[in-house]
This record gives structure tokens, sequence and C-alpha cells, in this order.
């Protein structure tokens, strides 16, 4: 495991830790907040836009450690530092 | 002059792919999916308007009241209405994108002209469409944006007035003048997804989705910004008060701000000569060089007797001029002998590529104006009268 993957493979762990505590918050003011859901909706409504990005961008890390996806052969260039050949 | 800077455009363009490639996968770079950005971002916007319509009430005196009632009394609606908002912001730069990136690579040339025209008409609804909106929320900015939106219709001679009456339901606002912006705003809605399917018509393989990444942090992304940034209404409109200044909006309201600073038909003649370029862009400028070989090969013609309906053809044509029928009779070659399917050739889709030539494996396809055997005669006597020449 060379560097570029274990970045890969920390930052998925750090992103599922903020999803997780995203739903968390979401639990917590479904369970503690008004029962018609308009206090502090923008709060719930931030963690749950954040949920998707996080899920998005956990995605893409799988995707650049090789987990996903069918190129293996070019995820092996990008751990070589190449994702392409350059524009002649 | 153009052609320079295209190609400079271009050059940018390619370059920016490069760097964005050595950040994400190829498959993952996100000015690939410019096109289905967009998409995703109107079903977006289609299934949260599907929500707001249930609330909105179209009425001089409700309607602010329904929009207010929507965003602080229903559950979730202000997140709703932001997502609403800003997903037709994002629908608008991520369209102009893929005007832009398809634009400066050449890629609405020729047969590709379809999807130019049916995009400039998309991108044309789409600013009217998100303009209508603006004037739906019903508050000061709305009644100003619905008297310059009059002024610019009335400015038009002739049938001027008579549009305006139309879309104000009257000679002045009344209680028909809601309900009708609601149809200009709902109706092109649905046609956008009619000129979606003109869109793809002539396309074999085009990207209508993104993928799960781009599709997940773009929602995340307006609903993040609908949470933080939320959508609110202004003050109620008092109809027959004197409309303000219009804030501008660069996306939806520039023509409308523009009719503050200047005389209202010369907005009209601007925002249509604008519109009028962009559709002829692809006639203009043309390559005429024979060499290209469009329109000089002849539509692609199948060899009855060596087609063995393999459909490679068929995957591999981008215009969707290849279809396979069941086949009325074997093939003459060992290969075709015992075929099921037979490759048809939709004239008038076929743009004369070739591409269809090189997917088939058993020379069951040819370009009647372009044959091999005429390439090959053309290209010894080449051979031989430079040989002669040498010698």
């Amino acid at each position: 495991m060379n560097d570029a993957h274990r970045s890969y493979v920390i930052s998925v762990y750090a992103l599922a830790l903020v999803g997780a505590l995203c739903a968390g918050l979401i639990l917590v003011g479904e369970r503690y907040g008004s029962p018609e859901r308009r206090d502090l909706w923008a709060l719930g409504g931030a963690a749950l836009g954040m949920i998707f990005v996080v899920y998005g961008l956990i995605l893409l890390m799988l995707r650049k450690l090789g987990m996903i996806g069918l190129r293996r052969a070019e995820v092996e260039d990008d751990l070589r530092g190449r994702w392409t050949k350059p524009v002649p | 002059m153009y052609r320079r800077a295209l190609t400079a455009l271009q050059k940018f363009t390619l370059r920016l792919d490069v760097a964005i490639n050595r950040v994400y996968p190829t498959d993952l770079n996100p000015l690939y999916y410019t096109g289905g950005l967009t998409n995703l971002f109107l079903f977006i916007l289609v299934v949260s308007g599907i929500f707001i319509f249930f609330y909105y009430v179209p009425s001089l005196f409700e309607g602010h009241a329904s929009i207010v009632y929507l965003t602080e009394q229903v559950p979730y609606g202000g997140l709703i209405r932001g997502i609403h908002r800003y997903s037709a912001d994002a629908f608008i730069v991520a369209a102009l994108l893929h005007l832009l990136r398809n634009w400066f690579t050449d890629r609405y040339l020729f047969s590709r002209d379809s999807p130019w025209i049916s995009g400039m008409f998309m991108l044309l609804l789409g600013g009217f469409i998100g303009a209508t909106g603006y004037i739906l929320v019903w508050d000061e900015r709305a009644l100003a944006v619905l008297g310059a939106f009059d002024g610019l219709l009335r400015s038009i001679p002739i049938v001027g007035r008579a549009f305006a009456e139309l879309v104000i339901g009257g000679e002045g606002l009344g209680e028909a003048t809601l309900p009708r912006i609601l149809l200009l705003h709902v109706g092109p809605a649905s046609a956008l997804y009619v000129l979606l399917w003109w869109h793809y018509v002539r396309l074999r393989h085009p990207k209508i989705w993104p993928p799960a990444t781009w599709v997940l942090v773009s929602l995340g992304v307006v609903t993040l910004l609908a949470a933080l940034i939320p959508a609110v209404s202004g003050t109620p409109a008092t109809p027959g008060a004197s409309p303000g200044a219009i804030a501008l909006d660069i996306f939806f309201l520039l023509p409308f701000w523009l009719a503050g600073l200047m005389p209202p038909l010369l907005v009209v003649l601007l925002v249509a000569g604008l519109f009028v370029l962009g559709f002829v862009i692809p006639y203009v400028n043309r390559e005429s060089d024979p060499a290209m070989g469009v329109r000089h090969a002849g539509v692609a013609l199948v060899i009855d007797g060596n087609c063995t309906g393999c459909e490679l053809c068929y995957y591999d044509c981008p215009y969707n001029a290849i279809v396979m029928v069941p086949s009325p009779h074997p093939g003459l070659s060992r290969a075709a002998a015992s075929r099921k399917l037979l490759a048809v050739v939709l004239d008038s889709r076929c743009v004369e590529c070739g591409i269809c030539i090189g997917a088939c494996p058993f020379e069951a396809l040819e370009l009647p104006g372009m044959l091999e055997s005429e390439i090959t005669r053309a290209a010894t006597e080449a051979v031989s009268v430079a040989g002669a020449g040498r010698a």
C-alpha cells in the first residue's frame, strides 16, 4: 500500500465518520425536535445535504482505490500519479 | 479569426480536461457529464416542483401567502423550495457549460446540428421558465419582473399588445394573471422533455445521467445551499403600486434588468438576435473541403449476402442509423448462412461517416461513393504515377 492508496483509505473512514455524525444529528433532531418538524429544519437539511455529498465522495474514493469501477489498469496508473496521457 | 478563436478555446478545453483528469478518474471527470448533470438538475426541478405545486395557490391575494405557508409551515417545505431554487441556477450553469464545451470542441457541426438546435430551444425555454418562477412568488420583485415582461412584450410591433394581454390575462392584472403565469411555468417545463427526446434521438450512446458520485454530490450541494442560504420571499406584491428596480439575477432576469436601462424593443431585439445567432452557429463557416468526406461517400449500403446479423454495426453507429430486422432469408457467405437478423440502414439518419464499415468484420457494409475497390484502384494509380515520376 503506497501513500496515495493510504490517503484514500483514510479519506473513506473520515468521510464515513462525518456521514455517521450527520445521520446521528438528523436522528436526534427527529427524536427531540418539535412534532411539526419546523424547528432547526435548516440544520437537519444541511446534515442531509452533507450526507449526500459525503456518500458521493466516498464513492469517488472507492473508485480511486479500484474497489468499484472496471478500469483497474487506470487505477494502477493513478497510484503511480498518472490518470491520462497528456494532450499533444 | 472565428476559427482561430475556436481552436484556441478547444485547446484550452482539452487542457482543462487533462488537468481535471489528474484529480479524478477519467470516467468521473464532471466536464464529461455536463449534459447528464443538466438532465439531473431538470429531474430535481420537476420532482421538487411537483411538491411545490400541491401547495401553491395561483391567486393575486393568496399566491404570496401560499409560498410563505409552504416555506414556514409545511415540514421540510422551505428545504424543498430552496432545492427547487438552487437546482434552477445549477440547471442553467450546467446547460451553459454543456453548450460551451460542445461549441469549443466542434461537436455542433454537421450531423450534430440537431442536438445543438434542440439544446438552444431548451436553453431559451429554461431561461423563460426561471423568469416565470420568479413571478409566481408574487412579491415586490415578482411585480417588477411582471411589469418589465409586460413592457417587453408590448414593445413588439403589431402583435406585442395581443401577446401581453394573452400572458397577463387582460388589459391589466387580474385573477387570470397568476394561473396563466403558472401555465407558462409548468407547460414549457413539460415541453423540455419533448425537446430532450429530440436532443437524444440521433445519438446512439448519449450520457443521459451522470455517475452516482456526481448525482449524490450535486443533490447534496443544492440541499446544503437550500439549508444554509434559504430561499425567501420579499414583501407581498401590491397590484397598482409602482414597481421598484429589479435586482440582477444573471441567469434568469438579465433581460428584465436591461429593460430598466434601455428601450424595451432594443432588449427584445438583443435577446432575439442572440438566440438567432445561436441557432445559425452550426451553419456558418462550415468546412467545405471534400476531403472531409461529408455528403460525398453516399449512404452506407448493406451487402445482404455477407451480413451475419452480429449487431456490431448496430451498436457502433453513433447516430442510430442502423436497425436489426428478422432476416428474410439466409446470407450467401458461410458465416452468414445461419443468421437470424439482418442490418438495415435508415437513409435519413445515415451521415456517411463510415464507422459501420470499420465495425463490420464480415465486409457486409460499404459506402457507395467510397468503395474499397475504387479506393484500392485510386491508390494503385497514385503509387504507379509517383513511381513513374521518380523513374
